[in-house]
């Protein structure tokens, strides 16, 4: 423990942080001296490990009277612990000790059960992968989003493991076709704000209409999710496309949303509808470039399964054109000037 | 507007809207029934997978359904 060999060794100890426990000075100095003088003896009596909850530590204290507890050796006083004076308290308590440990076995149990419940509904190792994003990942899927077309490629690449054995779809991290749920999440709560901005802006702001906005954006997104898992079992589509996707896909209507928001209180009623339009169709031409690898298989690849080709095709329009309509529905905020 | 509140009214109106519907009098009339003999050979066109989901929702969501209209019908009394 070289730590400690130096508080033997210079005797010179930095006083603790002063934190919200630290006491006055006086004390602070009565507790030096004791811990100069606690520092040989227990140096002397601790050879191996220094443990918090250590049997010799507790001869010691026992021989001081009650009402210097507060001045006794914080051993732990040089590794500017600033709640050292505190923890001391505790640690020379053998019941609190007791309790502290059996606190700290409960919260293990609790938490492993409650990560056992959520691991059933929700894979965290699948949510990790999609929040699993770097700068330049999302400024490329921003300029995407808002000029889509200048994106050459929209390939996903695949994953492999050892054996070739395709397991899934590359990170964000690496691949900046995949969808990644940072971003929607990002601009939901940026949407939610800019709305209450605006609001604000124009004089008639209350607090509830936070949630109402938030209420309401979250009901598009469930209502497309719902429709798009509809339409997907109705046409085979299996495991081309996550539940998480559509999640992530869905959410991407609001970076654009947010662009065209901004637009409608204060420009001339063509440069929002220009802005409208053109933001739209920049959603829906994503969108198509998107999903069209997930849901329209080459015809060599797929056999045994009826694709319905034709249908797929019209599915994916109706989901890039109905986008239009959620824009729209999303930019409808209250307000006595429309 | 169009609110998470409305969106479940929606939807639990309308799966109740498919739970009512009748086997025998209703659909096997229009030719969507459950055990008609077109669907033996065909289970994945659209139209066997859209029957499918009817009887599906029809058979599962009956209880569940009772109990959310009573739930939603005992908040509108009381909260108007």
């Amino acid at each position: 423990m070289s730590h400690f060999q130096g508080q033997m060794g210079g005797q010179s100890q930095n006083p603790p942080m002063r934190g919200a426990f630290s006491p006055i000075s006086a004390e602070q100095q009565q507790q030096f001296a004791y811990n100069n003088n606690y520092g040989a003896q227990q140096q002397q009596q601790q050879q191996g490990q220094f443990q918090r909850q250590m049997s010799p530590q507790h001869a010691y204290p026992q021989q001081q009277p009650h009402q210097q507890f507060v001045a006794q050796p914080v051993p732990l006083a040089n590794q500017s612990n600033p709640y050292g004076m505190f923890a001391q308290n505790l640690q020379n308590n053998q019941a609190a000790q007791l309790g502290m440990q059996f606190a700290g076995n409960a919260m293990n149990a609790m938490q492993e059960n409650v990560q056992q419940n959520v691991e059933r509904y929700v894979s965290m190792r699948q949510l990790k992968h999609y929040f699993d994003v770097s700068n330049i990942y999302v400024l490329s899927k921003l300029r995407m989003l808002v000029f889509p077309w200048m994106q050459k490629s929209w390939h996903r690449y695949a994953e492999r493991d050892q054996t070739g054995q395709v397991v899934g779809y590359k990170s964000p991290r690496e691949d900046t076709n995949s969808p990644d749920l940072y971003i929607p999440v990002m601009a939901l709560v940026s949407y939610i704000i800019a709305i209450g901005l605006i609001i604000g802006r124009l004089g008639v702001f209350h607090p509830e209409d936070l949630g109402y906005t938030a209420s309401s954006a979250l009901g598009v997104i469930v209502f497309e999710v719902l429709l798009i898992k509809m339409f997907c079992y109705l046409l085979n589509v299996g495991s081309e496309l996550q539940f998480l996707d559509i999640v992530a896909m869905s959410g991407y209507k609001f970076v654009t949303t947010i662009f065209v928001v901004v637009f409608r209180p204060w420009a001339p009623w063509w440069v929002s509808w220009s802005a409208f339009f053109y933001f739209g169709f920049a959603l829906a031409f994503f969108m198509i470039r998107s999903l069209k690898d997930a849901l329209i298989p080459e015809s060599s690849s797929v056999t045994g399964v009826n694709v319905h080709r034709k249908r797929r095709i019209h599915f994916l329009f109706v989901i890039a054109v109905i986008q239009l309509l959620y824009i729209w529905i999303l930019i409808q905020y209250k307000s006595t000037t429309t | 507007m169009f609110g998470f509140g409305t969106l479940l009214y929606v939807t639990l109106l309308l799966l109740n809207a498919v739970a009512i519907l009748n086997e025998e009098r209703f659909l096997a009339r229009i030719g969507w029934a459950r055990n008609s003999a077109e669907l033996y050979g065909d289970t994945e066109s659209v139209k066997a997978k859209l029957i499918n989901l009817i009887s599906a929702v029809r058979t599962l969501m009956r209880i569940p359904l009772i109990a959310a209209n009573v739930v939603v019908i005992v908040y509108a009394l009381v909260l108007g």
